[in-house]
């Protein structure tokens, strides 16, 4: 009877509010063991294509539709994304700020080994439940935390943040990448000022990628991505992408993330050997596990519209690491401060089911290995910076739609 | 029992001359750490910042529900950063992480900070307390200019306690809500052992609970009744006074933050561990403590210029010592504003 009784709740608890939970049933079926679970697994597979807008029928049932309209973090409803660049009078240098003004759930998972952070500590589950109000990621080092201040400084303006007696304090978590130096000035780098004109330019419009934001000091600039799933969530990711380690494979000259392409999001082809082998002597040196120094960090952040939870949240940034480990090698270094934030934008009603978790956290972890890629492509070489990859690699780009990247 | 007590007492009170012989009590009692403290007196508010120029290495614990911190990831042991050059404390809720900044500034302009070749960076991490609620201007809150005048004024000399710096805009004993809280504040306190190794600690008070005294397990500062004696906060959670559909009225202004140091030699693992036992101090001296409404976090610092060999545990355990008798010396030190009392201002009871 408990037998029953469990199966009757994977297969009748309600479902959450989004359309698609069949495939949380075909779990429930496919894990069946007694005869007469088996008769309902085979006849749920055997109704699998009456049912509408179902794409495919296997594992765990839940499949990538697609990337989201604009394929950046801001297809992910409740998400709005603002830059602030400066470059020139010394500056190579900037701020991002993905805003969730009216409070979202965070969670955080801190892997490299030379973070730089701010309010990370109130992320961790178990404590009070004040919500983010936005999240900065900037250049500038330890001295960018103080764009956080700007952003604080904006929400307060307008009310948003926690709700205390005689005010608001806006919980805005920040975390910083090393570009000192770059624009030529030690000193040039992102202020509260930087983080204040971030939020104000902050927008639901798709992300603007490449040498922007967090992403202008940092070695392969600024990328996002985002994926459509379909249990009806939305997955996205941004990442300012400064790692001491390489995102390019040395042997193919392909990057690492390309295999984790949606349709042609990127279009590549394998690059001509002569070009690859040209470029040959400097990534050796960098395989070569020795290129320590300080100048790294890979900062970013995924996102979705599923109701998580704050621990859940925190899975999911967890996961999320994998997309740096599966994009960038080697990773996590001692001069790297790779952390990775996570939001989810609609209030937790503990109606996800396992099915669901593991599709959306393991589709953030996949956003933030594609947002990677987007990175390498999009970022043209400006002042100092490394040449775009497109340029070094003309033959690998040959396919790519030849209208203008930079949005 | 009484008389253990008593022997324990003694041998507290017998640890203080050593230090005081040398003319020195307090964080500042460790060689190589200056503190300087900020008042924002038209609120009040402020900033306690200590310096270790010459780096120290650091830890931290984060046990209360509701933290606002900067740069404690860089704290964990499995990452690069060995030192840090200053701890910062401030009032302010969030908002008053923006002190660190300041600090950041004065020890970039003094060459001091982690060295990346073309230049430094400070490491400065920090930690708030939650005081936006009290004087009725919650637009004044530490800047960071706090943070760099804090710094500008560091020294080796005794350390001020009471309604000062990161403490002056504090309270203590809100389980009955801010009309029945009393002042909280900074407080310090060091031992020193015969072996020349110190360990001290610097606390800022803003407990949503009880300060107790853990000579006596009496309350030296807490939640009062409507009548003005203590109401015991153990006592009124036992009693049931609070429920979930009745919470507790403190909301979320609290949180308590400190700092110990020693002058032993300790690795970043084993300054973790001393924080983590520094946090046994608040919970003798503080009841309730770590509630989700409390950001509660102890960094700890060693500075390292003594070579005396050190056991990581006795170190963390006369952490938890030195920490326990800041939090009581910081409430007796505190002084009352319209509507909060301090310990001083209430009739000198014995019976209490």
């Amino acid at each position: 009877l408990s037998d029953r009784a469990d199966f009757r709740i994977y297969a009748f608890a309600p479902a959450s509010p989004h359309p698609t939970r069949r495939g949380t049933l075909m779990t429930a079926m496919i894990h069946s063991s007694s005869p007469l679970r088996r008769l309902v697994v085979a006849l749920g597979l055997a109704l699998v294509p009456l049912v509408p807008g179902r794409s495919a029928a296997q594992g765990a049932g839940i499949t990538v539709v697609g990337t989201g309209p604009s394929n950046t973090i801001t297809d992910v409803p409740g998400i709005k994304v603002g830059h602030y660049t400066r470059f020139g009078d010394g500056y190579r240098t900037g701020t991002t700020v993905i805003l969730t003004e009216k409070g979202a759930t965070g969670g955080y998972s801190q892997q490299g080994g030379a973070p730089g952070s701010k309010e990370t500590d109130e992320l961790k589950p178990g404590g009070l439940q004040t919500g983010v109000h936005a999240v900065v990621l900037s250049g500038g080092s330890a001295y960018g935390l103080d764009a956080a201040s700007g952003v604080m400084r904006w929400l307060e303006e307008r009310g948003f943040g926690y709700p205390v007696a005689g005010g608001v304090v806006p919980i805005v978590p920040a975390a910083i990448l090393m570009d000192l130096g770059r624009g030529g000035r030690f000193n040039a780098r992102p202020d509260a000022d930087f983080g204040y004109q971030a939020a104000n330019a902050a927008s639901t419009a798709p992300v603007p990628t490449g040498r922007v934001g967090a992403g202008m000091g940092a070695g392969w600039g600024l990328g996002s991505a985002s994926v459509k799933l379909s249990n009806g969530y939305t997955v996205g990711a941004i990442v300012g992408l400064n790692p001491g380690g390489s995102p390019v494979d040395p042997k193919s000259c392909l990057p690492y993330g390309n295999f984790l392409e949606i349709g042609k999001e990127f279009n590549l082809t394998a690059p001509s050997e002569a070009e690859c082998s040209a470029a040959a002597a400097p990534r050796r040196t960098a395989l070569a596990y020795s290129g320590y120094d300080a100048f790294n960090t890979t900062i970013a952040l995924v996102a979705t519209d599923a109701p998580l939870d704050e621990v859940e949240a925190e899975r999911m940034a967890m996961i999320s690491n994998s997309g740096l480990a599966r994009s960038i090698r080697p990773v996590h270094n001692l001069g790297d401060g790779d952390l990775v934030f996570s939001l989810a934008t609609t209030p937790a009603t503990h109606s996800l089911t396992n099915a669901d978790l593991s599709a959306i956290y393991n589709a953030a972890a996949d956003a933030l290995g594609r947002a990677v890629v987007h990175a390498i492509l999009e970022s043209k070489q400006v002042g100092t910076s490394r040449v775009n990859y497109c340029d070094q690699y003309p033959s690998a780009c040959k396919l790519r739609n030849t209208k203008p990247v930079a949005r | 029992m009484r008389r253990l007590v008593e022997v324990l007492a003694l041998l507290c009170v017998a640890a203080r001359p050593l230090a005081a012989q040398q003319g020195r009590f307090g964080l500042t009692a460790v060689d190589g750490l200056k503190v300087g403290q900020v008042t924002l007196s038209e609120r009040p508010t402020g900033c306690t910042v200590i310096l270790a120029e010459a780096g120290a290495v650091a830890g931290v614990d984060v046990r209360g529900g509701a933290p606002g911190t900067r740069e404690t990831d860089l704290l964990d042991p499995v990452n690069m950063v060995q030192k840090v050059h200053a701890i910062v404390l401030a009032g302010g809720s969030a908002y008053g992480l923006a002190a660190a900044q300041g600090t950041m500034q004065y020890l970039e302009e003094h060459g001091i900070g982690f060295d990346v070749g073309v230049g430094v960076v400070p490491i400065v991490p920090a930690a708030i307390l939650f005081d936006l609620t009290v004087g009725g201007k919650p637009g004044i809150r530490p800047t960071a200019d706090c943070g760099y005048q804090a710094a500008a004024r560091a020294t080796t000399g005794p350390v001020a306690e009471g309604s000062v710096g990161a403490g002056a805009g504090a309270t203590v004993g809100k389980m009955g809500g801010p009309t029945h809280a009393m002042r909280g504040g900074v407080g310090t306190a060091s031992i020193t052992m015969p072996n020349g190794i110190v360990v001290a600690a610097l606390v800022a008070v803003n407990a949503v609970g009880d300060v107790i005294d853990p000579a006596t397990g009496r309350v030296v500062a807490g939640v009062r009744t409507d009548d003005g004696r203590f109401a015991d906060a153990r006592t009124l959670l036992r009693g049931g006074a609070f429920a979930p559909a009745r919470p507790p009225a403190a909301g979320v202004q609290n949180t308590t933050i400190g700092v110990v140091a020693t002058n032993a030699k300790l690795d970043k693992a084993q300054a973790t561990k001393v924080a983590q036992m520094a946090h046994d101090g608040y919970a003798r001296a503080i009841s309730p403590v770590h509630t989700p409404n409390d950001g509660d976090t102890v960094f700890s610092l060693a500075t390292g210029t003594s070579d005396v060999p050190v056991d990581v545990g006795i170190i963390g355990a006369l952490a938890a010592e030195a920490m326990a008798d800041a939090i009581v010396r910081a409430v007796r030190q505190a002084t009352g504003l319209p509507g909060i009392p301090a310990v001083r201002d209430l009739p000198a009871t014995p019976a209490r």
